[in-house]
């Protein structure tokens, strides 16, 4: 649907994107995300034709659009700041790409009042758009946006400025959306946990690169970098030396010197340093009879309570720090700081990155 | 709360600038009852008080010639300043282009031009065109001075025009033209109908360059006072005086109420 071929863009002397490699499947729900500044809303704006491409090039549908105006590409974009226009009625901003695309009124009509369905709110096309919510302000943005099918929707960010309750309800709907109507979304936010929740394919932007590309849980359970591991989710990091080498899986002695098996894929040598990642949630609290293929020991430094779940911070006896994400019980509960605890868990919830 | 004690110096300073304000206002306010004077003479304060000097404008036919005149070359120059002046300013806020300041200033310095400079020019230039002395060299010369104007004000408004629904309207697949048409133009309605406003009391009220230009058959009414306190010294110029402070206060009421209700 769409590729892009070696895309990059400088501002002066800023880069803000090099090198993107990227192919969009059609009907895929595809999630660039990343911190602010990392070339997220850039690589949208390029696919969009808002903003030039300096190398490389864009194409949509088969169609080299390199160059190529925004009203030429025929796609669909939301805004963070839902763009609506100020001085048009709902039913007029709603009816403006269908009349700039010169379809008769009759038929106008019958879209604008279909695709206001579509997005469960009718009787609000004679207002005018700073008379809604933000919530209804949103779906009216993204009714404009469907009203003409496009095939390729781009959204920037588009529940930005929604509180998180919103937020969470206004995912579902564009989800439900995307299902519907089959048509290809690239959407960008900064919101992990957005991310997760929404796509088909997560493309991590860091610093102008493609950190990682791959689904939800290649992201989650087998991040590529540090910085994917730690931008997903909630991770233990830890310093190490690579001291033996199998076929997939590796033996690591930390800076504490001890000794941890993990997997990895980035191809470590044997003395090469690396990162050693757990994730919290594959820390387990062992009882004095319970075994785990990893066990370390140690002291608990601190419990934060956090509702559902319970962090607990404990230190190894060679000094690292290890967070274990835990179901709150009673029990655990009544654990008290300095109390002796075992933690376990599995070779295979280690990651060993470079 | 106690009153805060005001120094002397600043009440006197206080006193110092309301007696400047008064001088200065003082002549506009005392033409105002000289207007309605009842002689044929020019004399404060009136012996007694009627409409005859407004009977008087409003009858005599070249006082009526030249507001005539003055309307037609002020809504010529409306006209021509706001094509030439929005189109200006929309250009210089929404394009990127080699030395654009540079083209900036150059559109803006018929306003740092002193007018005698700017009239003697305009009168050479002009009468090499053969249009000194008609209608049309008076709306083109008149149009110099307000397109400088309609610029500053189109300028600010534009400014205020969110750029990402003009965005927002090319990707939804429409052209530059219609983008400015229907997005662009409407929500800078109020800016471009007060640079209109501005634009056509600068013509209105312009005097200097009127002078250099003006025919006999195209006085303004700027002009027709001028040479009628010159020539005949006619109480007249007392109502006509205060019928153009009233178009001045007005106007600028008008564009005051715009920018509120923005």
């Amino acid at each position: 649907m769409v590729r892009l071929e070696g895309v990059g863009r400088r501002y002066g002397p800023v880069t803000a994107l090099t090198d993107i490699n990227l192919d969009i499947v059609e009907g895929e729900f595809l999630t660039l995300l990343g911190p602010s500044g990392s070339g997220k809303t850039t690589l949208l704006n390029l696919i969009a034709g808002t903003v030039e491409v300096t190398t490389g090039r864009v194409w949509i549908d088969g169609r080299d659009v390199t160059g190529t105006p925004p009203m030429a590409r025929g796609l669909g974009m939301v805004f963070q700041n839902y763009a609506l226009f100020p001085h048009m009625t709902v039913g007029e901003n709603i009816a403006f790409p269908l009349r700039v695309r010169r379809l008769p009124e009759r038929e106008i009509r019958r879209k604008v009042a279909e695709v206001l369905d579509l997005v469960r709110l009718p009787e609000v096309t004679g207002r005018k758009p700073k008379e809604l919510s933000g919530g209804q302000q949103q779906r009216i943005a993204i009714a404009r946006c469907l009203v003409y099918d496009p095939s390729l929707v781009l959204m920037d960010e588009p529940l930005g400025a929604l509180d998180k309750k919103l937020r969470q309800q206004m995912q579902l709907e564009i989800k439900r959306l995307h299902t519907l109507l089959g048509m290809t979304i690239v959407y960008v936010t900064h919101d992990q946990e957005e991310a997760l929740v929404m796509s088909d394919r997560i493309c991590l932007m860091h610093d102008g690169r493609i950190e990682q590309l791959g689904t939800a849980s290649d992201l989650y359970f087998r991040p590529a970098t540090v910085f994917a591991a730690d931008f997903l989710g909630e991770s233990n990091l830890l310093d190490g030396e690579c001291v033996a080498v199998a076929s997939e899986s590796l033996t690591v002695r930390t800076a504490g010197g001890v000794a941890m098996s993990g997997l990895t894929s980035v191809g470590l040598a044997r003395g090469d340093r690396c990162k050693l990642v757990i994730r919290p949630e594959n820390i387990a609290l062992l009882g004095p009879n319970n075994v785990a293929p990893c066990i370390a020991e140690g002291v608990l430094e601190e419990m934060i309570f956090v509702g559902g779940v319970t962090n607990f911070r404990v230190r190894l006896h060679d000094g690292v720090i290890l967070t274990a994400k835990r179901l709150t019980t009673e029990a655990r509960l009544a654990l008290t700081p300095g109390a002796s605890v075992r933690l376990g868990w599995r070779a295979a919830d280690v990651v060993v990155l470079r | 709360m106690a009153r805060r004690k005001r120094s002397p110096l600043s009440i006197a300073a206080c006193a110092a600038a309301w007696s400047g304000y008064v001088f200065l206002a003082l002549p506009s306010v005392i033409i105002i009852p000289m207007s309605f004077g009842n002689s044929d003479e020019l004399i404060f304060p009136p012996r007694s008080f009627s409409l005859y000097l407004y009977e008087k404008y409003l009858l005599e036919s070249n006082w009526m010639a030249a507001t005539a005149e003055s309307l037609e070359v002020a809504l010529g120059t409306a006209a021509l300043s706001l094509l030439l002046g929005v189109s200006a300013a929309y250009g210089l806020s929404r394009a990127e282009f080699l030395a654009k300041r540079l083209i900036t200033m150059f559109l803006l310095s018929p306003a740092f031009v002193p007018a005698i400079v700017l009239a003697l020019g305009l009168y050479l230039y002009l009468g090499a065109g053969h249009v000194s002395g008609t209608t049309v060299g008076l709306i083109i010369s008149h149009t110099v001075v307000a397109v400088p104007f309609v610029i500053v004000t189109s300028m600010a408004g534009l400014r205020h025009v969110d750029q990402r629904l003009e965005i927002a309207a090319a990707v939804m697949g429409a052209r530059r033209f219609l983008i400015i048409r229907r997005i662009t133009l409407p929500l800078l309605a109020p800016s471009v109908l007060a640079a209109t406003l501005f634009a056509f009391l600068i013509s209105f009220d312009e005097v200097v360059i009127s002078y250099f230009i003006a025919g006999v058959r195209t006085q303004t009414l700027p002009v027709k006072m001028y040479s009628a306190i010159h020539w005949e010294i006619s109480p007249v110029l007392a109502a006509v005086s205060t019928l153009l402070t009233l178009l001045s206060l007005g106007i600028c009421l008008a564009v005051a109420l715009l920018r509120r209700g923005r």
